[in-house]
């Protein structure tokens, strides 16, 4: 055994970055304006909720770009988190014929979420300013943000797709799990209206936590504090230590099952 | 392992399917799960070796272990040098991309890079004979051109080793040609080939040395020709002479039923080369149909044919009237040494359209003379009477 294609990581990622991208939006109208459809509905879906249940505003943070920037993380995550099963699936292949490195199809599926969410952030940024937040130097820590929450959706896509290939229920499951935990992170009500029997909920949910140091950071000018992101990094560092190993694992195997 | 061997398969066994997530439901490896059982070969640089065998036979299991896609389970796999998996063909092709951009893909993960690629698209074109459809989205080709992609990828990929799965039976026979001469000509260079293949005459063209694989087993390894006989041989099995009797009412055979045969036979029990026999038929006519063609082909046992005897008589005495009746075919030494033919018969008006067509309608076992099969080998179909004869300068 041992016999592995030396073939650049990225560069293989990227090549097969640039043919899903092609592929994907080939025969659309749209093509990449498809992309913003759903923070367009969400955004709208929220407001109305807002309205019907008469939620409070989050202090000293105008409603528009909050939500936004909610919405914004919480798409990046979810999507990357759905990706890597099928990113890998549709690869199958190619893994079935090419001793190929199968997580250059995870890295590569993370390549569409990281370009909508640069556009989201240079839009929520601009939306911000416009709504009168003060630039600020934290608004540095963003980035880092970003890249942190994508690490822990890929460490958890890598378990949920070694999951996923020995039984696919979790794969079938995983749509209705986002929509929950999308309703247990604060995205379009504030963290403090959270019921205090219900906070630990929150306190245990990364996300949670990366939402709401995104937005001190966008809005209120804090630096991220070492609780949450000491919870963050945790939980980031716990999702690839499971999921790493038994991702590769199962892809060993993976050419003989999907 | 010498420097000559470039693959090195040393007691391979392989189960199939993914070992269960939880360590303590693990079982040792059981005989009877195993798709691979204790496989060992060994393939020299530039070499070639065939694989035959049934389906289910572990064909493309081995093919994978060897491309590195899927891991033994028990035994060791070396292998010294590149290589290229011409299995699953489609595999890997993106449907949605054109022909050029897949075979940048799919050279880049080959480990091309940016320059190699621009270097080896024409030459794949060209190859594939794709010129008007290379910037056309694959999913608009026919499986003939997909497949000429992938060849043609494939052998412009210059790995040290192919792994080639049945491939060469896909597209049209002048193409199917260029593709053994591209392999010839890559044998030629010091690639190393693996085949498989169903025929066991394209086998013994194209590899030095061959394995046959039963139930996950190595059955048969060595020489191809010798392979390929014991194979032809093999696959003869117990059929035994057999003649053929129809009921009037079976109309599930094709022609337009005016005519039916009813019964076939040959007049003797057994048939020695060399024998003068007749191959008899009746039929019975519904109407009128005056002159009739007959074909009557014989095919060895992989039904490849071997020749046709053929009536076109004009003459009043094969007018068909309505009624019974019988037709007789004479041989007169019958050259051929197959172990066993089948026949085919079929009847057509002579204006051209079928009236009978029944296949297989007689199996003849025919004894072969040891000292003939011995000079002709088993494989062979006929034998043809030869003497040679040489001239030449004596040497000094």
């Amino acid at each position: 055994m041992g016999y592995m294609l030396e073939t650049p990581m990225l560069g293989l990622a990227k090549a097969i970055f640039k043919r899903d991208f092609k592929s994907q939006f080939r025969r659309t109208l749209f093509g990449p304006l498809l992309a913003f459809l759903s923070p367009v509905i969400y955004l709208t879906v929220f407001i109305f909720f807002r309205m019907m249940f008469g939620l409070p505003k989050a202090e000293g943070i105008p409603t528009l770009p909050f939500l936004f920037s909610g919405i914004a993380l919480w798409l990046f995550f979810s999507t990357i988190l759905g990706a890597i099963y099928p990113g890998v699936s549709a690869n199958m292949g190619i893994l079935r014929k090419m001793p190929v490195n199968p997580l250059i199809f995870a890295i590569s599926a993370t390549g569409m979420p990281l370009l909508t969410i640069s556009i989201y952030l240079a839009l929520l940024l601009c939306m911000s300013l416009y709504f009168g937040v003060a630039p600020s130097w934290t608004w540095l820590c963003l980035p880092f943000l970003v890249i942190l929450v994508g690490l822990f959706a890929m460490g958890l896509g890598l378990l949920v797709c070694a999951l996923g290939i020995y039984k696919r229920d979790i794969i079938v499951l995983l749509p209705i799990i986002l929509q929950l935990g999308m309703f247990v992170t604060p995205i379009f009500f504030p963290p403090d209206i959270v019921p205090a029997q219900f906070r630990w909920a929150v306190s245990i949910n990364p996300m949670a936590h990366a939402v709401t140091m995104f937005r001190d950071a966008l809005f209120l000018e804090h630096i991220p504090a070492a609780f949450p992101l000491g919870v963050t990094c945790g939980m980031t560092l716990l999702a690839w230590l499971v999921g790493y190993p038994l991702f590769r694992r199962t892809m060993r195997y993976a050419a003989d099952t999907i | 392992m010498s420097d000559d061997i470039i693959i090195d398969v040393k007691n391979v066994w392989k189960r199939y399917g993914l070992p269960p997530l939880l360590p303590w439901k693990r079982r040792a490896l059981h005989e009877n799960d195993c798709a691979l059982k204790d496989i060992s070969f060994q393939v020299r640089r530039g070499g070639s070796l065939g694989i035959l065998g049934r389906n289910g036979a572990g064909k493309s299991t081995l093919l994978k272990l060897l491309a590195g896609v899927t891991p033994p389970d028990k035994g060791s796999i070396d292998i010294r040098g590149s290589i290229f998996p011409m299995i699953e063909l489609n595999a890997g092709i993106s449907m949605e991309l054109s022909g050029r951009e897949n075979i940048q893909l799919l050279a880049t993960i080959m480990g091309f890079n940016d320059k190699a690629i621009r270097r080896l698209e024409p030459e794949v074109v060209d190859f594939s004979e794709l010129e008007g459809w290379i910037d056309k989205p694959v999913w608009q080709y026919s499986s003939g051109m997909l497949a000429r992609l992938a060849f043609g990828i494939a052998v412009h990929a210059r790995a040290d080793i192919l792994l080639v799965d049945e491939v060469l039976s896909t597209g049209d026979i002048m193409f199917q040609k260029k593709c053994h001469l591209k392999i010839q000509e890559m044998l030629q260079q010091h690639v190393t080939l693996l085949f498989v293949t169903h025929s066991p005459y394209q086998m013994e063209r194209i590899c030095e040395n061959a394995i046959i694989l039963k139930h996950g087993r190595i059955d048969l390894y060595g020489n191809s020709s010798l392979v390929m006989q014991t194979y032809i041989s093999r696959s003869i099995g117990e059929e035994t002479t057999k003649f053929s009797q129809f009921e009037l009412s079976d109309i599930s055979r094709p022609g337009t039923g005016d005519l039916r045969i009813i019964r076939a036979y040959i007049d003797k029990e057994n048939v020695v080369y060399g024998d003068n026999f007749c191959i008899l038929f009746e039929y019975f006519a519904k109407e009128d149909i005056g002159n009739v063609s007959i074909v009557i082909k014989i095919k060895n046992n992989l039904s490849v044919p071997i020749t046709n005897l053929h009536l076109m008589s004009k003459d009043a005495s094969f007018s068909v009237k309505k009624g019974y009746g019988t037709i007789k075919c004479h041989i007169s030494q019958f050259k051929l040494t197959c172990k066993i033919v089948y026949i085919d018969i079929r009847i057509a008006s002579t204006k051209g359209y079928d009236l009978d067509r029944v296949q297989d309608v007689l199996v003849l076992n025919i004894d072969v003379p040891p000292h003939i099969e011995c000079r002709i080998g088993s494989e062979s179909m006929v034998y043809l009477d030869c003497h040679f004869s040489h001239e030449g300068s004596l040497s000094a």
